[in-house]
C-alpha cells in the first residue's frame, strides 16, 4: 500500500531523506502543469518546479501539517513561478477582459445553432491553447480548480489572494474560455 | 425573454443554480444548449493530460538536495555484515589474549571456549570440504589446465560476486527504486 504524504514526511523527518523521491514522483507532473500554465515556457517551468522541490525539503520543518502537503507544496511552487515571472519582468500579451466588455453570452452571439459536433480531440486542443493564451493569473486559478481539484479556499491559501479575487479570476477564466470557444467553434460545442 | 447570464450558467454547471434558473432552462432550448457547451468544455479541462518534466528531473532534484539513492542491495548486505565481522574479530582477539596470558586456564569459561574451538574446527573442516567439491566441479567443467587450482576457485568466486553486483546494480536496484517511487 502506498505511503500517504504525511507518512513520507514523517520518514523524511526521521532521517530517511531518500523517501523524498516518492513525493517528487507524486507531484512533479501536476506541478509541471501548473508551472507551465503560469510561465508558458518549459525550461522556466522546470526550473521553478525544481526550485520548489528544493525549497520544500529545506523548509520541511516549517510544514506543521495544518494543511495538506500538496497545498503547502503548491504554495511554494506558485511563489516560485511568480518570482520567476517577476524576475523575467516579462509583460505578457494579455487579452485582459475589460469590465465593460462583459461576459454575457448574448454579446457573444449565443444564438448559434448547436448543429455541428466537433471532434473531442479538437476541443481538447482548443481548450489547451486557450488556457495557454489566457492571462497567467486566470490560467493558474483555472488549473488549480479543475486539474488539481482544489477548493476556492485552498486556492486562496496557495495564491495568497482574497476569496473574492479567486472567484473573480475563476469566473473570468471560465468566461474567457467560453468566449474563445464560441469564436473558434461558432457552430457550437456538443457531445 | 432574457437569457441566462454566464454567471447563472456557471452556477448551474456547478450544481448551485436556483429554481428560477432551472425553470428558465426547462423552457429555453437555447440556454440548455449553452449550458451543455459549458459542461462539455469544463469536463474537457478536467481530463486534459498533465505535463511532464524531463526524464532526468527527479535525479537532478535529488542531486541538488545532495540525497543519494538508497544503497544497492549488495552494499546493504555487506554493510550490515560489516559490524558482525568486526565484532567477531574483536572477540577473537580478546579470546587469544586471554588464553595466552593464562587467564582462561582451568576455568569454566576455558572449557566452553574449548568447545567453541572444536566447533570452529568442525566449521573449517566443512568449508574445506565445500571448497574441495567446488574445485572438483570446476575441474570437470573447465578445460584441463584451468580447473582445480585454488587460484581458479578464487577467480570463480570473484567473478560470481561481480555477477551478483552487476545484477544488483542494473536489474534489482532499478526495480527496487521504481517501486519506491511508485510508493
Amino acid at each position: 500500500m502506498p505511503l500517504s504524504d504525511d507518512q513520507i514526511v514523517e520518514k523524511i523527518r526521521d532521517g530517511a531523506r531518500h523517501y523524498y523521491r516518492q513525493l517528487v514522483a507524486r507531484y512533479k507532473d501536476r506541478g509541471m502543469t501548473l508551472a507551465l500554465r503560469i510561465l508558458r515556457n518549459r525550461e522556466d517551468a522546470e526550473e521553478a518546479l525544481q526550485d520548489a522541490f528544493v525549497r520544500a525539503l529545506r523548509g520541511l520543518d516549517a510544514f506543521k501539517g495544518q494543511s495538506k502537503f500538496g497545498t503547502w507544496f503548491y504554495r511554494i511552487l506558485y511563489n516560485a513561478c511568480i518570482s520567476n515571472l517577476e524576475k523575467r519582468s516579462r509583460r505578457t500579451k494579455e487579452v485582459e477582459l475589460d469590465e465593460d466588455e462583459g461576459y454575457e453570452l448574448h454579446e457573444m452571439g449565443h444564438s448559434a445553432p448547436l448543429s455541428v459536433q466537433i471532434e473531442m480531440r479538437d476541443l481538447a486542443d482548443i481548450v489547451k491553447r486557450t488556457i495557454e493564451s489566457m492571462p497567467e493569473k486566470y490560467a493558474a486559478v483555472l488549473t488549480l480548480f479543475y486539474l488539481q481539484e482544489f477548493s476556492h479556499e485552498e486556492i486562496c491559501g496557495i495564491t495568497n489572494l482574497p476569496l473574492g479575487t479567486v472567484k473573480t479570476h475563476l469566473f473570468r477564466a471560465r468566461a474567457l474560455l467560453q468566449r474563445r470557444l464560441q469564436r473558434e467553434v461558432p457552430e457550437g460545442v456538443s457531445t | 425573454m432574457n437569457h441566462l447570464s454566464m454567471a447563472q450558467l456557471f452556477e448551474c454547471a456547478d450544481g448551485t443554480g436556483s429554481d428560477t434558473v432551472s425553470r428558465h432552462l426547462n423552457a429555453c432550448e437555447e440556454c440548455r444548449a449553452r449550458l451543455r457547451a459549458v459542461i462539455v468544455t469544463e469536463r474537457e479541462i478536467r481530463t486534459l493530460p498533465h505535463e511532464h518534466p524531463s526524464e532526468q528531473f527527479t535525479r537532478r532534484v535529488m542531486e541538488r538536495l545532495g540525497i543519494k539513492g538508497s544503497s544497492s542491495l549488495a552494499w546493504t548486505v555487506f554493510r550490515n555484515l560489516g559490524p558482525l565481522v568486526a565484532m567477531s574479530a574483536v572477540t577473537g582477539i580478546v579470546f587469544v589474549v586471554l588464553k595466552r596470558t593464562g587467564v582462561l586456564g582451568g576455568s569454566d569459561i576455558g572449557e566452553s571456549m574449548s568447545a567453541t574451538g572444536k566447533l570452529a574446527d568442525s566449521v573449517t573442516h566443512q568449508l574445506s570440504g565445500g571448497a574441495a567439491t567446488l574445485s572438483m566441479w570446476l575441474q570437470n567443467l573447465l578445460p584441463s589446465g584451468f580447473g582445480g587450482s585454488s587460484l581458479t576457485v578464487a577467480i570463480f568466486l570473484l567473478l560470481s560476486l561481480a555477477a551478483v553486483g552487476v545484477l544488483d546494480r542494473f536489474i534489482v536496484s532499478p526495480i527496487w527504486r521504481k517501486r519506491i517511487e511508485q510508493g
